[in-house]
């Protein structure tokens, strides 16, 4: 019985033990399967989890648990399909009887090539803000009609203009407070103030009021 | 068992949480006062008690006030040799007394910073301190994953008193400021925080772990 380091340090990465977060039988197994400690330059986190459980030499016949999660480690399957060892995360850990080995394995390689598909199949997320954009027109004499209007005449991939009200500032001026959704890897704001600013007969300057992660 | 005293450390209390765990890790039981933060504390039997005003703060049954939660929590360690919490040895001892004070001062300190500069409580907000809090921080989390690349525990091969303050710790800072990168540099110290924090004894005090997708930033008030 020998164990499959590299798996072994694959898993110890973001493992303190085998199985759970406490010394088991798991460890034990593989353990006592391994004849030396683990060469640390090579296997860095195997060697940190060797000298613990060894640590543990007094109770490895009492410490808890089963065998089983270890045995995945020592079946000596070297060949286990690439792409389940690289999935080492996603995958159950659950060894079989040595005479069902290739079976485990086989669904095993099955099942991960299942949820790779389904995974990337899934619809990325857009990351979408939604955004209140105040808008000074120049004086009380400005068409506050014709400013939304050219306000909402800037039609961009990925910017989509929503609900809109007039707010008064002060001396019979209105600002005009518009609500928009974005894409934000499409639309930056900053090019879009800018935009609107190019309206000057109308627009003397946009400030951005509030923005939210949608 | 008998309570050894009065203590004042609220479940949920960050600067609490390492003085927690350690009475819940030795199984130590404590008379826990009915104490409302900020209100308790500016009384005048609090402070006729605890001058500073501040918790984690403890009473023992004779009369004795001990503040700090540093202090006492290795006087709770010592009180329950048999935990293991505080090492037999003297070396052993000054080096989770070492660990313990490092992380309280350079990890959980700079944690705490952060969060409030990026609420606005220390002034105007400054970019380039928010980054130098952020890099001291980094570093001494750096230090200690470094320590943990071939190390299960902090001292020794045992729980210690020094895994429950980083644990304590790294609560903190990876609900706010270890973001998916920032814990994808230091998988030592994330193992050991999933390790200390599902202990038995300390599965509920720690309860849903939580991890911060994005490290808190500061938001301009409008």
């Amino acid at each position: 019985m020998s164990a499959n380091l590299q798996k072994l340090e694959n898993h110890l990465a973001t493992r303190s033990y085998l199985e759970g977060y406490t010394p088991s039988q798991a460890d034990v197994h593989v353990f006592k399967a391994i004849s030396s400690a683990p060469d640390a330059s090579a296997y860095p986190h195997a060697s940190r989890w060797y000298t613990h459980i060894k640590s543990y030499a007094a109770e490895h016949g009492s410490l808890a648990g089963s065998s089983t999660a270890g045995e995945v480690f020592t079946d000596g399957s070297g060949n286990t399909p690439a792409v389940a060892a690289e999935d080492d995360d996603e995958v159950d850990l659950f060894g079989d009887d040595d005479d069902e080995d290739a079976e485990a394995e086989r669904v095993k390689a099955e099942r991960v090539a299942a949820y790779n598909l389904k995974k990337s199949a899934k619809p990325k997320t857009i990351a979408k803000s939604v955004v209140t954009l105040e808008v000074k027109p120049w004086d009380d004499t400005t068409n506050m009609a014709g400013l939304e209007k050219v306000v909402r005449s800037v039609e961009w991939d990925g910017l989509v203009w929503g609900s809109s009200k007039l707010v008064p500032v002060g001396y019979g001026i209105n600002k005009l407070q518009i609500t928009l959704v974005i894409e934000d890897e499409k639309i930056s704001l900053d090019e879009l103030q800018e935009k609107l600013e190019e309206f000057d007969e109308y627009i003397m300057s946009t400030d951005v009021a509030a923005m939210q992660k949608l | 068992m008998a309570s050894i005293g009065s203590l004042y450390a609220p479940l949920g209390h960050l600067r609490a949480r390492t003085v927690n765990s350690t009475v819940a890790y030795a199984g130590l039981k404590v008379d826990r006062p009915v104490y409302t933060h900020f209100q308790d504390n500016k009384k005048s039997d609090f402070l006729g008690n605890f001058p500073h005003g501040k918790i984690p703060a403890f009473r023992s049954n004779s009369g004795v006030s001990i503040v700090e939660g540093a202090a006492i929590a290795r006087y709770f360690a010592a009180l329950a040799p048999e935990s293991g919490l505080l090492p037999k040895s003297l070396e052993d001892q000054a080096l989770v007394d070492q660990w313990c004070h490092l992380i309280e001062t350079e990890v959980f300190d700079n944690t705490l910073l952060t969060w409030f500069i990026c609420q606005g409580k220390f002034g105007p907000y400054s970019k380039e301190t928010h980054d130098i809090v952020t890099t001291r921080e980094r570093r001494a989390i750096g230090t200690v994953n470094q320590h943990l690349e071939d190390k299960t525990y902090l001292v020794g091969d045992r729980i210690t008193l020094a895994d429950l303050t980083l644990a304590s710790a790294m609560n903190f800072a990876l609900a706010k400021t270890l973001d998916t990168e920032g814990r994808a540099k230091y998988p030592n110290v994330v193992k050991h925080f999933e390790m200390v924090s599902t202990e038995p004894s300390l599965k509920e005090l720690f309860g849903k772990i939580e991890y911060a997708e994005k490290a808190i930033e500061y938001q301009s008030p409008n």
